[in-house]
């Protein structure tokens, strides 16, 4: 038995988890949206970011796989790095599953039952979807990657260096920031920095969010290592 | 015989703390130990650190003969069971037996359903909402399931009560005698799992205090009283674990084994003997750093 | 679980005690088979390599012996050597403890056996 994808195997036991709440969250935040669109009487478009609930909640994911699942696979005897493999492996997969989901979802909206009779567009979103339906694919894939590496950096932080560690790292986080705005400011910035991004497709962002998401999971792999329960 | 675990001044310090203090010691295949000694003594910790979930400060340590970290060789063979035990908040009872059956290369699904069944455990229910007694149980079927080569209880049975934990020695010793393995036994109940033990490791104070076959602690002390007066003469040049007085009256328990020339001069002088258990005995040994801790605050 | 055992004395000698006892009470005849070292561990609830060593103890002093792949036997004349060391330790323990406390208590040799023949 191959002990990484038996972590798999153990997350995947936990379909609650993976496979239904993230879909009850979306949906419920869908069935709102629907339902407002349906009695504003209006005739613009109606976009919305409820979308946005499904990512954060793998933000939320990733920090529960650090704090619940890492102590359960230690007491089941599992390495550290078995551990950290198997993680990964299962995200990869979860976010493909969740992303060609969403991109089906993105067609119909769009294309095949035009705002759903209600001029809603919750999945089918300008400027995500403008590269069309395999650049939106690779879009969805990394942001959700990205988000739930950042939640399982997080609590990585967390279980290496305990409560006090992220408090230093959130005040050092804090004051960089809070120094880099208040520069951007001074210097007026602010016009090339927009110019910068506007530059870029969603597509192009969502490439250079991939090695930022290697450095993070690089980051929380280091963590790991020397974590203990 | 083969050593399973290979300890040498291995040490643990926490900031300030010396949680364990220079602890060497060997654990031989197919034995089971008794890891005894008060809360806090660094119990724990010495098995945190042979399963690689803690780092220790220095020292040495071989599992299996190679280092426990990391290394997937030395923690196949072997199954930690803490009473502190995380579970995922969604798992239910099934869920960890299953999981258990992925990562224990000699996990027996029959047997752990024959635990269940014993343990009267509702399979389908959530971890979370166990019973602490019930929570005790799954962590003993998994360790007794999965039939590591090195089997670790730590403190299994927080909440059992004493006809669940009766079950637990009897599946343990019946099992252990058709699938010899080492097992680490830590725990309280000294009385009721000394018989079980081959061998006896005492911690105190994050040193090793004993390190010997449980048969070699029977009758390693005796406790003679009498008249004050008499006793004092008794003891004198012997060492004294513990004493106490009422009136004129004295008892005091010595550690040594108790020779027939003391005997006859005790029973000559009117001196009553009574033999002394296991748990007094550890007692008598541990309580030491207690009587000190009090005078420090 | 188990039969009590006494935990102030090892176990493997209280083991061989009791087989012993047996022995002598003659629930175990010359010449059949003792019960296993881990049916000994089950039933008296104690661990294997402790009952095991009980059982050593009793081949050592050649009153059980050993048929391979079969099992432990008990040997012919044990029953009669055990009585022989029973009456010695019969003797230190209670014929001498006795005749001690009889002093202390100022009560004669003589009046010691019209005690014991009324007794009897």
């Amino acid at each position: 038995m191959n002990r990484v994808q038996g972590v798999v195997k153990m997350y995947a036991r936990d379909k609650w988890g993976w496979f239904y709440l993230p879909w009850i969250i979306l949906l419920s935040s869908f069935l709102v949206n629907l339902i407002i669109a349906a009695f504003l009487p209006m005739d613009e478009k109606i976009v919305t970011g409820g979308l946005m609930s499904i990512f954060i909640y793998m933000m939320v994911a990733g920090i529960l796989s650090m704090f619940q699942t890492f102590p359960f696979a230690l007491g089941m005897s599992v390495r550290r790095h078995d551990f950290f493999m198997g993680t990964m492996l299962m995200i990869t997969l979860i976010s493909i599953g969740i992303s060609v989901i969403l991109c089906l979802l993105s067609f119909i909206e769009g294309d095949v039952i035009d705002g759903w009779g209600v001029r809603l567009y919750f999945f089918h979103l300008p400027y995500i979807s403008d590269g069309g339906i395999l650049s939106q694919l690779v879009i969805y894939f990394s942001v959700m990657l990205n988000l739930y590496m950042i939640g399982f950096l997080w609590a990585s932080l967390h279980r290496r260096f305990g409560k006090s560690g992220v408090y230093v790292l959130a005040i050092a986080g804090l004051i960089i920031i809070t120094l880099l705005l208040y520069m951007a400011n001074y210097f007026e910035w602010w016009p090339s920095i927009r110019d910068f991004f506007i530059g870029f497709t969603a597509l192009d962002i969502a490439l250079w969010l991939l090695p930022i998401t290697v450095c993070l999971s690089v980051g929380s792999y280091l963590l790991l290592r020397r974590a203990t329960v | 015989m083969t050593a399973i675990v290979e300890a040498k001044r291995l040490t643990k310090v926490y900031g300030q703390h010396t949680a364990v203090d220079q602890v060497s010691f060997q654990i031989e295949e197919n034995k089971i130990y008794g890891l005894l000694g008060r809360n806090g003594a660094g119990k724990t910790t010495v098995m945190h650190m042979i399963t690689a979930q803690l780092f220790q400060t220095s020292g040495e340590l071989r599992v299996f003969g190679a280092e426990p970290f990391e290394n997937n060789e030395v923690l196949r063979q072997i199954c930690f069971i803490k009473e502190s035990q995380k579970y995922p908040d969604s798992f239910g009872v099934n869920d960890v037996l299953e999981t258990a059956a992925l990562f224990f290369p000699n996990w027996d699904r029959a047997y752990a359903n024959e635990l269940v069944q014993a343990f009267k455990l509702p399979v389908k229910r959530r971890i979370k909402k166990l019973s602490r007694g019930m929570l005790s149980a799954v962590g003993i079927i998994v360790g007794l399931a999965s039939r590591a080569p090195l089997t670790i209880f730590d403190e299994p049975y927080l909440g059992l009560d004493a006809v669940a934990r009766s079950i637990f020695y009897d599946k343990l010793m019946e099992d252990y005698a058709e699938h010899p393995r080492t097992v680490i036994l830590s725990t309280h109940l000294i009385d009721e799992v000394s018989r079980l033990l081959e061998h006896i490791l005492v911690i105190d104070e994050g040193k090793l205090l004993l390190n010997e076959e449980a048969d070699a602690l029977r009758g390693r002390a005796y406790t003679v009283t009498g008249s004050a007066a008499r006793i004092d003469s008794f003891i004198a040049g012997k060492k004294v674990i513990n004493s106490e007085m009422l009136g004129n009256f004295r008892s005091a328990t010595i550690y040594g084994s108790l020779l027939a020339s003391d005997q006859k001069s005790a029973e000559a002088a009117g001196l009553d003997i009574a033999p002394v258990t296991i748990q007094q005995l550890i007692v008598y040994l541990t309580s030491g750093s207690a009587r000190k801790e009090a005078t420090v605050r | 679980m188990g039969i009590m055992m006494d935990d102030s004395r090892p176990i493997f000698v209280q083991i061989a005690e009791r087989i012993e006892d047996d022995i002598i009470a003659g629930g175990l005849p010359e010449e059949t088979q003792v019960p296993s070292t881990n049916q000994f561990a089950a039933f008296y609830g104690i661990n294997p390599a402790t009952a095991a060593k009980g059982v050593n103890l009793l081949v050592d002093e050649e009153i059980l012996y050993k048929k391979r792949g079969i099992g432990m036997f008990v040997a012919t004349g044990a029953k009669e050597r055990l009585m022989e060391k029973r009456k010695e330790q019969f003797y230190e323990q209670y014929v001498v403890t006795m005749i001690q406390e009889a002093e202390k208590l100022g009560i004669s040799i003589d009046l010691l056996t019209d005690m014991i023949r009324k007794k009897g």
